[in-house]
């Protein structure tokens, strides 16, 4: 009956971590770009959906969601088009790039402390306040939706990827440039595109995490690293070994707390993350590739 | 750092003017008496370091106005010291020898205060902590360190009395704490206290600082089946711990906790959920009603600074009435003899009957609040 909760409870921040992750792989495949900016679009995309929320308390959940969506994509836009794409420009190397993410990323803290004050905000209720009953067993309404708009989030990228030209485009772009360039795709574009669904996923788990605890200027940070640690376990690149690999670490995590201990949750996850890069350097799509 | 001739004189000269002022300051007989407060004026606790200004600016314009002390005008020497050990020292330092200060009161946060305590031990200047509450300030034998707010210990034994009390059937507790000196001392002294009524705790769980997720803590505490739950956290976690305890439909249980919660930013991140939870605190305006003191100076606060006060204006404000109190009894700015006249404080506070005990501790007893209907009540008043 326990087993129920905690299963659900590690599902939906597994969630969080997933899409978080996702805009890491989506980002990393096309552009070689570790974007360490990608916790605070998560944080701005909480905190504006918030926002929304205060000009407009009657809004339903899901219109809440496209709002945290539509900003984070727009600034993770903006973040590409104004800073990384004049770094690329100038053939800077790699590594600098990288860096002037870490320092986009203090840029949104800082801006964010500006706007929104020091304090913890709290998410007026999205969902309905009475437990569900699946199969009998109780489980918060807040939980089964996170899962519900993360599954179908996921599901929507997918098909987009899969079954749209634009999305076609983009797959072919993230594997090789020069040859999708030759064949007529407009890498500008992509890059843009790229950016502003990592955005876009970030900024949905924003909102489904501020919901779930609370909106705070520096709740990036750890969601970021918690979410790199995820695309790392499913395989840094790798589009379903993020989602995969965001689930997984959301289980580590709570039942590592349950059954090892709750003081040490977070370290768990950092040591998990030292011995993948030790043991298991790409992933769990390197170890089924390796398989198969 | 190299120093170079200018330099080595301007130290020099400063260093002089240090010892040689205090000698011109300490032979000035009448005009204000000094008295120090001191406190985080500036930095992440700045609000509470105002509170302790206002508190006992309050006490001490009161006694301006009504004459003056001893027929002389208390003047305050305020100081800051950020809420930092070695900034406290320094503050200390400063209203012992330049300032010549005949008592001083303060600090917020223990160990500051624990700072200032030592500097003022040696330069023999009595102090009264005003809301530091570790054990360890009064337990070091210095014979100069009074305090204002109750222990860390005798805080938990008050709630664990409570409970005892009102709800004398609940025997297996849930412990959920933050993994810090604030968290693991309220644990251990729950613990402590607990074993005199067969109280245990069943499932002692902690967290980081920071955490947001308690599922598996308040897990494990469902499937050792707690009958009631204590949380030792400060605001934000406590907001958080008491929305999942509602989540996982555990809020039906006696949930009680600690002065951490006390501040307001509480019910406004726990909205709904923080009904029906019980805290230790120092002071809370629900719990004055029936303390005249209490009533009549809320009012008069009230009408100076449009708000309710909060505990360290409370504690802030009986510092220095105590203060009054003990030199009015020493008829002397003298420190060995403003220290032994503390020593035999008998003061209605707005806390309840105040004494100091031989270590230096009040004698006042905490209070506990209910929130009910998003308010804090008097727990005490409840039926058991």
């Amino acid at each position: 009956m326990y087993l129920a909760e905690l299963l659900a409870g590690a599902l939906a921040i597994g969630c969080v971590y997933s899409l978080v992750a996702l805009g890491f792989a989506m980002i990393m495949r096309a552009t070689s770009i570790i974007h360490f900016a990608q916790g605070e679009l998560l944080m701005l995309g909480s905190m504006s959906g918030l926002s929304t929320l205060w000009l407009l308390p009657k809004l339903p959940a899901v219109a809440v969601l496209i709002c945290g969506m539509v900003a984070s994509g727009i600034l993770a836009v903006a973040m590409e088009f104004l800073v990384y794409r004049p770094l690329r420009l100038r053939r800077v190397a790699l590594m600098n790039v990288i860096t002037a993410t870490v320092g986009m990323s203090i840029l949104c803290i800082n801006a964010a402390r500006l706007l929104w004050g020091s304090e913890p905000l709290r998410y007026p209720e999205l969902f309905s306040t009475s437990a569900y009953r699946i199969a009998g067993v109780p489980v918060s309404p807040q939980l089964v939706w996170i899962m519900a708009f993360g599954v179908v989030l996921m599901g929507l990228l997918q098909l987009f990827l899969k079954r749209t030209r634009t999305g076609l485009v983009m797959q072919a772009v993230a594997q090789d440039a020069e040859v999708a360039q030759l064949m007529g795709a407009n890498l500008t574009r992509m890059m843009l595109y790229t950016f502003a669904i990592a955005g876009m996923m970030a900024g949905a788990a924003g909102v489904m995490f501020g919901s779930l605890f609370f909106s705070f200027f520096e709740m990036g940070f750890l969601l970021g690293i918690k979410g790199f640690v995820a695309a790392t376990l499913g395989g840094l690149g790798s589009l379903a070994g993020a989602m995969l690999g965001g689930i997984l670490f959301g289980l580590i995590e709570t039942f590592s707390a349950v059954y090892v201990s709750s003081a040490y949750k977070d370290a768990i996850g950092m040591v998990l993350l030292i011995a993948i890069l030790l043991f298991l350097p790409s992933g769990l799509v390197g170890l089924w590739k390796a398989r198969g | 750092m190299l120093f170079d001739r200018r330099r080595f004189m301007q130290v020099g000269a400063a260093a002089a003017a240090g010892t040689l002022l205090p000698l011109w300051a300490r032979g000035q007989g009448s005009g204000p008496i000094k008295v120090g407060a001191f406190g985080p004026m500036s930095g992440n606790a700045a609000a509470q370091g105002q509170s302790l200004r206002q508190g006992v600016e309050m006490a001490a314009k009161a006694k301006n106005a009504a004459g003056g002390l001893l027929g002389r005008p208390i003047e305050l020497v305020i100081g800051d010291d950020a809420g930092k050990p070695e900034e406290a020292g320094v503050i200390a330092r400063r209203l012992a020898t330049r300032d010549n200060v005949c008592i001083a009161l303060g600090s917020v946060s223990s160990p500051a205060s624990l700072a200032a305590a030592q500097v003022f031990r040696e330069e023999q200047v009595p102090q009264i902590v005003v809301s530091g509450t570790a054990q360890r300030i009064t337990t070091q034998g210095n014979e100069w360190v009074f305090r204002c707010t109750i222990p860390d210990r005798k805080f938990v034994a008050d709630l664990v009395d409570f409970i005892n009390e009102k709800f004398p059937r609940l025997k297996r507790f849930g412990f959920i704490y933050v993994n810090d000196d604030f968290g693991k001392g309220g644990f251990d002294s729950f613990i402590e206290a607990g074993k005199k009524y067969g109280i245990s705790v069943v499932a002692g769980e902690s967290y980081t600082r920071g955490d947001v997720d308690f599922t598996a803590q308040l897990t494990k505490m469902r499937a050792a089946n707690v009958e009631a739950i204590v949380d030792w956290s400060r605001y934000t976690e406590g907001a958080l711990i008491q929305r999942q305890l509602r989540q996982h439909n555990m809020s039906d249980l006696p949930r009680f906790g600690s002065d951490g919660i006390a501040p307001p930013a509480f019910l406004e991140l726990a909205g709904e959920a923080a009904n029906g939870v019980m805290y230790a605190t120092h002071f809370s305006p629900a719990t004055a009603a029936d303390n005249p003191v209490a009533v009549k100076w809320i009012e008069a606060f009230r009408s100076e600074f449009g708000k309710l006060p909060d505990y360290v204006h409370a504690q802030g404000y009986d510092a220095m009435n105590v203060t009054i109190q003990a030199i009015e009894r020493a008829k002397s700015i003298d420190r060995t003899a403003i220290r032994d006249a503390l020593r035999k404080t008998d003061y209605q506070s707005v806390r309840g009957p105040f004494k100091f005990d031989a270590k230096g501790d009040p004698t006042l007893v905490s209070h506990v609040v209910r929130i009910v209907n998003m308010k804090e009540t008097n727990a005490r008043l409840m039926k058991p």
